[in-house]
């Protein structure tokens, strides 16, 4: 009996994840996120869940420090202010980790990469960076988003166009009342993807985004949060997830 | 054809296109795919739906029996069919919840698992990504079902015998029962959770409640707006702002709290849970003596020994700005401050606020010959009809919300769609108080003198006389607002709340069809507002005058 309990322990300590040791107690988390944003974060039209990669980076992140997500949607044009309000435990919404939003909010780690582009007309296909600097060419993005930032810097806010979800602006480079939209690369090739022969990622690599997930300032929750995409970095679920939406990444 | 002839034209156009609308929505897949996302039609939504027909039915039956058994005669044919077919129909529903549970099971457990509160309740089971109840909760749910199936067969057989009753009991118990029916009913039609059709049953619900709630505080307003000043109500008012202003300076003179930086600040400071936010915003930007020209980064802590703590165990705290009592490990002191503690200013700040703007009306009001209240009144609508919805909604649902949430110490948590409604009542409430202040200015002064000669108080002569008119009268422009509120629910997105405007925005990102999901949702809102449009012109109808 004891040799047995023994044993039990020793192989339980040679199972153990090293250095490891966040655990949430099955709190369940309310999430907050933006689901207009394929392929981060969309409702699944067959079961109406939330689905996407930043879903399954959660999932798999809640599988290690043992807590329990629970995801909200709500429109971006609340979603800060709702979480500093406490509406919400945390944000995963594709949101780029910017020096502004640290002095009121706190991130996690990055757990992705992602680089801007834009997304031209194919007739425009050829259009450089250069032809939107010289002006008199206009820009859509979604509202407040590094996009927008970066949109403001190459043309000047009166060429911008903001819309409050990504559709809308995509609606708008089809109407042609913008020439380019720009997007994070990981959506962009989303949107290329279903609109083949109309849409084209024209200009890539423009301003590289780490994106991280979001907290109140000074929420202790996010060592935890940490501590679990340190873990699924570590063994790989986090490149398996990458591979599963982007291919090669 | 004698009915078609009654339709009202705009209805007969959308009757006419109907066959081509659906015809549309059967055969297009897009557009079919758009209307279940945009209705909300959840998973299970069929077996649900049959569960609710059913049982809505009853309901309706047994609304109907009550409200039959108020007549003494000459009840309508129908109304007495429906009577009878009550007790037979809830018999049968009780039986069935024996015989077959899986019938109304499906929509007994989405309402039972949608009123719970989803992340603290202890019944749902959440080790699976599909929430569910656990199977022991399951059961209790279906015994629940048959004891309420159970009671509301007894309340149809009561109302039934008690038409037999000699007065002066049988009005006020079928008074009481129709109530009850009705409010059964109520709860089916606009609480109870639609698993088949979330988003349409958000959109309705939201608009209904608002528009209920802003005619009463609408209503309030007009009232306030009535009063008339006496010879002491400036003393009286002066002296209730000037107490107030006394409470909120009782509250400035309490002791102060005395808190201490300490540690370094090379790292993060941890702060106390429930440090004010004037204190914790001088440390984060770096404005107390001493600091160099930089901001700090912070991290919360439950009580001041946590946080003492956290210096030791934490890797990037190194510093804390605690009490001075707490401070016992002899860290280096580098900041020391006194401040009133937020339990004494909050109420002080609100005191001083109210106590400075009732004094303000009070003196408006003796300047005029007015009301403070209905000064107040007046001032509430001018600067509510000035604001943005967007920003009236945004408002109401985060800061205030969150410090209603905070100064009951969570004890008023409202969802958001509570906070919803109530943002756009009260944005609504200036306007139908315009409305109403509109109709009852219309009622030529001579009836109030006939009114006030028969002797009648002035409560009576607005109850009798001056409301019945002006509410005709201002029929048409409620039923306007009705409908402008159907769309402005689309602001509610902002709140997390999923109405139909949301869900077609989600359905639009995920399949990214352009205009399928724009039409559905066009015509879904056209159907929405003729229906109510609809509706109000047969109340208008039913209340009209003749000589008009």
């Amino acid at each position: 009996m004891f040799k047995n309990l023994f044993a039990a322990a020793t192989l339980a300590m040679l199972t153990a994840p090293a250095a490891f040791a966040a655990d949430l107690e099955g709190r369940v988390l309310k999430i907050g996120t933006d689901a207009t944003y394929p392929p981060m974060e969309t409702v699944d039209e067959a079961t109406g869940e939330i689905v996407g990669f930043d879903v399954d980076v959660m999932n798999a992140i809640c599988e290690k420090i043992n807590c329990v997500p629970n995801f909200v949607n709500t429109a971006w044009d609340g979603i800060f202010a709702a979480l500093q309000q406490g509406e919400f435990d945390l944000v995963i919404s594709g949101v780029s980790i910017t020096p502004e939003r640290e002095q009121t909010m706190d991130f996690s780690e990055p757990y992705i990469v992602v680089s801007q582009a834009i997304l031209l007309q194919v007739d425009n296909a050829d259009m450089t960076l250069e032809d939107f600097k010289a002006g008199g060419q206009k820009l859509a993005a979604q509202t407040a988003t590094t996009n927008a930032q970066l949109a403001e810097e190459l043309v000047g806010r009166e060429n911008v166009s903001l819309y409050d979800n990504f559709s809308a602006a995509i609606l708008a480079l089809q109407n042609a009342d913008v020439q380019g939209v720009i997007i994070d690369g990981t959506s962009a090739a989303a949107y290329e993807q279903e609109f083949a022969g109309e849409l084209t990622v024209g200009i890539t690599g423009l301003q590289s985004d780490p994106l991280g997930i979001v907290f109140q300032e000074g929420d202790p929750t996010v060592d935890a949060i940490n501590a679990g995409l340190a873990a699924i970095q570590e063994d790989g679920t986090l490149d398996t997830l990458k591979a599963k939406y982007w291919g090669t990444n | 054809m004698s009915r078609l002839s009654t339709i009202r034209p705009s209805n007969l156009v959308l009757l006419a296109a109907a066959p081509f609308i659906i015809y549309l929505f059967a055969t297009s897949s897009k557009y079919l795919r758009s209307l279940i996302a945009i209705l909300g039609i959840g998973n299970n939504a069929g077996p649900v739906f049959v569960g609710f027909l059913l049982i809505v039915s009853v309901a309706i039956l047994g609304y109907l029996c009550a409200r039959h058994a108020r007549f003494t005669n000459h009840a309508p044919g129908w109304l007495r069919v429906s009577a009878l077919a009550a007790l037979p129909a809830s018999i049968a529903l009780l039986v069935s919840s024996f015989v077959s549970p899986q019938l109304l099971m499906p929509f007994a457990e989405s309402v039972f698992f949608h009123a719970l509160s989803e992340n603290t309740s202890t019944l749902i089971d959440r080790s699976s990504q599909t929430w569910v109840l656990y199977p022991e909760v399951v059961t209790q749910v279906q015994t629940g079902l048959q004891v309420l199936l159970a009671a509301y067969t007894a309340v149809v057989a009561l109302s039934l015998m008690s038409a037999g009753l000699q007065p002066p009991w049988r009005g006020h118990v079928l008074l009481g029962l129709e109530c009850l029916t009705g409010a059964v009913l109520f709860y089916l039609m606009f609480m109870a959770h639609w698993q088949f059709a979330t988003g349409v049953a958000i959109t309705f619900r939201a608009a209904i409640f608002a528009y209920i709630f802003s005619a009463i505080l609408g209503l309030i307003w007009v009232g306030l707006q009535s009063f008339k000043p006496r010879a002491r109500t400036t003393i009286l008012y002066g002296s209730i702002s000037l107490t107030l202003l006394a409470i909120s300076a009782f509250f400035f003179m309490q002791p102060q709290v005395s808190y201490v930086l300490v540690g370094s600040t090379e790292g993060r400071i941890a702060i106390v849970r429930g440090t004010p936010q004037a204190q914790a915003d001088i440390i984060r930007f770096g404005e107390f003596e001493g600091a160099g020209d930089q901001q700090y980064r912070i991290r919360s802590a439950t009580d001041p020994v946590a946080a003492l703590e956290q210096i030791e165990t934490v890797d990037s705290v190194s510093g804390a700005f605690v009490p001075v009592d707490a401070h016992t490990q002899g860290y280096p002191v580098l900041w020391q401050t006194v401040f009133l503690p937020d339990k004494y200013r909050n109420p002080a700040l609100a005191f001083a606020v109210f106590g400075f703007l009732l004094l303000t009306l009070t003196i408006g009001g003796a300047q005029h010959k007015l009301h403070p209240l209905a000064v107040g009144a007046e001032f509430f609508v001018d600067t509510i009809r000035g604001i943005p919805m967007l920003v009236i909604i945004l408002y109401i649902g985060l800061p205030l919300a969150g410090a209603v949430k905070d100064a009951t110490g969570g004890g008023i948590d409202m969802t958001n769609m509570t906070r919803g409604i109530i943002a756009i009542s009260v944005g609504y409430s200036a306007y139908m108080a315009e409305i109403f202040r509109s109709g009852i200015e219309a009622i030529p002064k001579g009836q109030l003198e006939a009114g006030s000669s028969l002797g009648l108080s002035r409560w009576q002569t607005a109850r009798l006389i001056v409301l019945p008119q002006a509410l005709r009268i201002v029929t048409p422009p409620l039923g306007n607002e009705f409908i402008a509120m159907i769309k402005d629910t689309s602001l509610l997105s902002i709140l997390s709340v999923r109405d139909m405007t949301q869900r077609m925005r989600e359905f639009q990102a995920a399949s990214f069809l352009p205009f399928a999901p724009f039409n559905t949702a066009a015509v879904l809102y056209v159907v929405l507002t003729l229906g109510c449009a609809s509706f109000l012109k047969w109340i208008e109808r039913r209340t009209a005058k003749d000589n008009r």
